[in-house]
């Protein structure tokens, strides 16, 4: 694998090595001890439960003091019937311009 | 935990923190929290050897993943929005080695990790796992999850490289 050319890399890693060793945490083997992390499948059950419980009794006796939005809001659209533009004036309907007399027979409004 | 196990790791525990302290960068706070990780997850049974490679290649890829998930939380702490939410929750701390610590580091051992530091990571972390950890090309491979083809290449162009940036320094033979 190392042929003899590489001695010399061989030589500063294994320094290297040397140095790290030397500072080197201690080895701990109670890290090794700790329980294994095994996910309480009953707890997190438990958990939803109680969270669709405590929303089904805060939403049943949730205080509804408040109407409904469509009996709420006035009634801005109820108006007594009546003829549409009744308020405006004939003479806006019949409307002649200077330059009619220009357009073609069939559109002219002056031309019966 | 079977003793057996706890035997091996125990034997393997300065060259783990070697091969740790390569995967970040030569921090030693850095290294200490990415092994101890890796104890964890072993003893949390996150992490199990299956028996396809030997145990000590095994245990360097759980080291360098682990090593690649700190990396990632580094820098999203680094990151704005984790400096700030940091700084909210009162828990920021500087990653970087103390002034004190690095003055510590053996020159040659620091002049060796600036060089490697300046090659691609792959070619460093071949170089690291055959010439400091003493595996073969093969073993290499395994840890570093890639074809043994390109661990070759990343070798022979990794041992070229270096010693290039090693010269310069006018680096002179340990006596060992």
């Amino acid at each position: 694998m190392n042929p003899k050319s590489d001695d010399d890399l061989l030589a500063i890693f294994a320094h290297a090595r040397r140095g790290d060793r030397e500072d080197a945490p201690a080895w701990r083997p109670e890290l090794l001890d700790q329980a294994p992390q095994r996910p309480s499948f009953a707890w997190r059950w438990a958990l939803v439960t109680a969270s669709v419980v405590v929303l089904a009794v805060f939403f049943t006796y949730m205080p509804q003091h408040e109407p409904p939005l469509t009996e709420a809001l006035p009634p801005l659209f109820d108006s007594p019937p009546g003829e549409l533009f009744a308020s405006v004036e004939p003479s806006l309907l019949t409307f002649e311009a200077p330059s009619d007399f220009l357009m073609p027979d069939q559109l002219n409004p002056t031309n019966p | 935990m079977e003793r057996a196990i706890a035997d091996q790791l125990e034997t393997l525990h300065p060259d783990a923190f070697g091969w740790a302290l390569h995967c970040c960068a030569g921090e030693h706070g850095r290294a200490e929290d990415v092994l101890q990780n890796a104890y964890l997850k072993l003893a949390q049974q996150r992490a199990q050897h299956d028996g396809r490679s030997s145990f000590k290649t095994w245990w360097f890829g759980v080291i360098r993943f682990t090593a690649h998930e700190e990396f990632r939380r580094l820098r999203y702490r680094e990151s704005l929005l984790g400096k700030l939410l940091l700084q909210l929750s009162g828990t920021a701390q500087d990653p970087r080695p103390s002034p004190a610590r690095k003055l510590e580091l053996d020159e040659r051992a620091a002049e060796l990790r600036r060089c490697l530091a300046q090659l691609p990571a792959r070619q460093a972390e071949v170089l690291h796992l055959v010439f400091y950890q003493d595996l073969t090309l093969n073993e290499a491979a395994e840890v570093m999850r890639v074809s043994i083809g390109s661990v070759r290449q990343h070798y022979e162009r990794g041992k070229a490289r270096l010693r290039t940036l090693l010269q310069p320094a006018d680096f002179h033979e340990p006596e060992v």
